[in-house]
């Protein structure tokens, strides 16, 4: 399959091995954060990890828009749900089994309320305008790749004038999660992965202050094994020449400036919140969206009573940990016991591309390191 | 990979949308306004909202998330 096949060549692979391999310093460990659950999860599934050598360790950073949601904004829109008459409440499929407070949108439709699966926002519209006599609400929530989405769908709400629709919107962004992680006091990086869709989106740009201020690699990275490869052999470039710099892997799609009018479709339909509540990272300032003034008819926390829901996350749920990177998947101690993919008590493994289903479903079978015929340094 | 068909799309592998970096490349096959009638390699059509993109043609390949094409490739 054109531009899937020549990213999975294993030879290519054993190449770009051989030259991270080589270049790494001996005696140093590395320890590279991939923000984006994307990467985290073909990390696992192509078994990257397992082309590098010993010394570099892969961080799997706070990516997941799922995985970081707080139970509270589950609970929150599940109120909404079951208390408006003629709701239909929309979202994505991952979310069905998020963990709130009072339960998953599942268990609420079990209950009664009306929650149904949509593959994009423009669906959701679509059922408001085949539904006249209900109203849709649609649970908006992803980083930068996924908000365009919705603030198309807020202006075709609009241009066509569709009164029963609106959207809770949970978009976050991911530059400020970037931030917190470096503020944390836990960890200590060399170097980020950047995310290869959600820089189509805002470009490279924003991230120059990681490489300026804090002296440190980026790569924005492709999502084939051969793409994180050469991502990270691009990162052990760096560090080995003493350079810190924004460099862009993936530029087959990602451009320096990203998606303009995507980004003013963005900035015409929401603004940034002052703070919101990330799971396990805290309140962040300025790092998420609301639907904007503009948009004011739309907006469903506008419309609706949100009675404003904070709940704690279980005890047990190490969650947080996981996903500042200060824990790996299989260290929490509920990994794969009392929290599966069938029965999550945390976020984390609910998606498919948090990093605890990620490892349970691709990296807890025992593989067999590559052995790499590469002269390392002793 | 997700199988697509002219009103609907399912998911067939455990892909998570909103991680935000599920997206897929597909080929316009033509265009209608805002919206454009894209093929999949395996020959599934799906209509896409192509503004973020404009123009297209058909012939380009778009990179596809939730149904909005967010870059020209």
């Amino acid at each position: 399959m054109k531009y899937v096949d020549e990213y999975r060549d294993p030879e290519l692979a054993r190449h770009l091995a051989q030259r991270i391999a080589e270049r790494v310093e001996p005696g140093r460990h590395y320890k590279f954060m991939e923000v984006c659950g994307g990467h985290t999860h073909a990390i696992y599934r192509y078994g990257v990890q397992d082309y590098l050598p010993e010394a570099i360790e892969l961080v799997h950073g706070p990516g997941c828009p799922v995985c970081v949601i707080p139970m509270g904004r589950i609970d929150d829109a599940t109120a909404i749900a079951e208390s408006e008459q003629d709701m239909i409440l929309t979202c994505f499929g991952d979310l069905m089994r998020v963990p709130g407070g009072r339960g998953s949108f599942l268990d609420a439709r079990a209950r009664g309320a009306d929650i149904r699966v949509v593959y994009s926002p423009l669906d959701a519209l679509r059922l408001a305008v085949d539904n006249p006599d209900r109203h849709v609400m649609f649970y908006a929530i992803g980083f930068e790749t996924t908000a365009p989405s919705t603030a198309l769908t807020l202006q075709r709400a609009k241009a066509e004038g569709v009164t029963n629709f609106s959207v809770f919107c949970n978009h976050v962004t991911i530059i400020p999660a970037i931030k917190a992680i470096l503020d944390s006091p836990d960890l200590r990086l060399d170097a980020f992965i950047g995310p290869g869709h959600v820089s189509t989106v805002i470009g490279n740009r924003p991230y120059e202050w990681i490489s300026r201020d804090e002296e440190m690699p980026i790569v924005v990275a492709g999502f084939e094994p051969l793409d994180l490869l050469e991502s990270i052999a691009m990162i052990v470039d760096q560090l080995a020449d003493g350079r810190a710099e924004v460099e862009n892997q993936y530029a087959r799609v990602v451009r320096d400036d990203g998606n303009p009018v995507a980004l003013r479709a963005i900035a015409d339909t929401m603004t940034l919140r002052p703070w919101f509540e990330w799971r396990g990272l805290g309140s962040i300032k300025h790092s998420a969206l609301q639907v904007s003034e503009r948009y004011a008819d739309f907006d469903a926390e506008r419309r609706f009573s949100v009675p404003g829901v904070r709940v704690a996350d279980p005890k047990a749920c190490q969650c947080g940990e996981v996903l500042k990177g200060v824990l790996k998947p299989w260290e929490c101690k509920v990994f794969g016991t009392a929290c599966t993919p069938e029965t999550p008590i945390g976020t984390c493994m609910v998606s498919s591309e948090g990093a605890c289903a990620a490892y349970y479903n691709f990296g807890k079978a025992a593989r067999q390191r590559v052995e790499l015929k590469v002269k390392t340094h002793t | 990979m997700v199988s697509m068909s002219d009103r609907s799309v399912t998911i067939e592998e455990d892909v998570c949308i909103t991680c935000g970096d599920v997206a897929v490349a597909l080929e316009v096959v033509s265009v209608d306004g805002g919206d454009a009638l894209c093929r999949a390699e395996d020959g599934g059509t799906e209509v896409v909202a192509v503004e973020f993109v404009a123009p297209v043609v058909p012939g380009d390949r778009v990179l596809v998330h939730a149904r909005v094409a967010i870059e020209k490739l």
